[in-house]
């Protein structure tokens, strides 16, 4: 195994022969994620790894400056609440090491505050109110529908008044499949900066590319992977 | 071969000011005998001087730097099945 540059790198992660790592370009997603979890995992079997991806959209005035993070973007199918609360925490820390504001953090849904009724639309407002008692600093809202989180006319039209609502820039999805088909359609529609997958909740960051990346983007995600070794070592 | 433009937005502009002066790291590359990984490792240790590992086929990663023009004391290239610490991580 250790042959494997994954495992390899894997190992020097472990212990401590780098400080973040880089994979993906030419390995595929499950190439790199089998040994990250194998060899190192979050490091508490009772958390669990997700992804993350940040967009930049020019000329938007949402988010911040047209930057948001979306997360899962890649590995946890369809999260139940203990699953959903640590991608929203591990969130949370990335955008910390990436934004130059501040997180604000909206749990996505197809209701806004009680406009719908429903299992996942329960489980988001129990994982809300658990990030809230773990990490009271944590700025979140939900249940928001897309347009009010992002925009504050809909915000207010809806009858949401918190820091968030309208003001979001970090956003949780209810499952892979509405993350994945989001982060596409706003990097094709509308021209987005794409920078993923981030990966969250490993104690070393190691991040995986698109097999068909080009230069920059591993240039960008060498820069996002010691962002987030920066981040950590301050915390 | 592809042009690098980097910065290119604040964003990126941002993460070459969060890491610079913060040099004294390890990044380790899975697949560094891709061309792509040692055209950003050439520029990308024009704006951090963190130590970059190359992992695989020593002799592709030096044909690759060699291409481009790369020849930094940054690199280290390690070929895992033939590392000195190969036994150490089995």
């Amino acid at each position: 195994m250790v042959s494997k540059p994954n495992y390899y790198a894997s190992i020097m992660l472990k212990v401590g022969d780098a400080h973040g790592g880089v994979s993906g370009s030419l390995s595929s997603t499950q190439a790199m994620m089998r040994p990250l979890i194998q060899v190192m995992g979050t490091g508490d079997p009772k958390r669990y790894l997700s992804g993350a991806a940040i967009e930049i959209i020019p000329e938007s005035p949402y988010g911040l400056d047209g930057q948001f993070l979306f997360a899962d973007t890649a590995v946890i199918p369809d999260p139940d609440e203990t699953q959903m609360t640590d991608i929203v925490l591990f969130s949370y820390q990335t955008a910390k090491a990436l934004f130059k504001g501040e997180p604000k953090i909206a749990m996505l849904s197809y209701s806004t505050k009680g406009s719908a009724k429903g299992e996942k639309i329960d489980q988001i407002n129990r994982v809300i109110k658990k990030v809230r008692e773990i990490e009271p600093r944590i700025k979140i809202d939900g249940e928001l529908q897309f347009d009010a989180a992002v925009v504050p006319e809909v915000a207010i039209a809806k009858g949401v008044d918190s820091e968030v609502a309208g003001q979001a820039n970090v956003l949780i999805f209810p499952n892979l499949d509405a993350t994945n088909i989001c982060i596409k359609a706003v990097h094709r529609l509308a021209g987005s900066f794409y920078y993923g997958s981030i990966i969250q909740g490993s104690p070393v960051p190691f991040n995986d590319l698109s097999r068909g990346c080009a230069p920059v983007e591993v240039l960008s995600m060498s820069a996002i992977t010691l962002m987030q070794v920066k981040e950590m070592e301050n915390n | 071969m592809d042009k690098i433009t980097f910065p290119a937005n604040k964003f990126e502009q941002f993460m070459v000011e969060s890491v610079k002066n913060y040099d004294d790291k390890t990044l380790v590359y899975v697949d560094g005998d891709d061309i792509r990984t040692a055209i950003a490792a050439a520029e990308f240790v024009k704006i951090n001087s963190s130590k970059l590992v190359l992992l695989g086929n020593k002799k592709t990663i030096e044909d690759n730097l060699i291409q481009i023009g790369l020849d930094s004391d940054n690199i280290e290239i390690v070929e895992p099945s033939k590392s000195d610490k190969f036994d150490y991580y089995q």
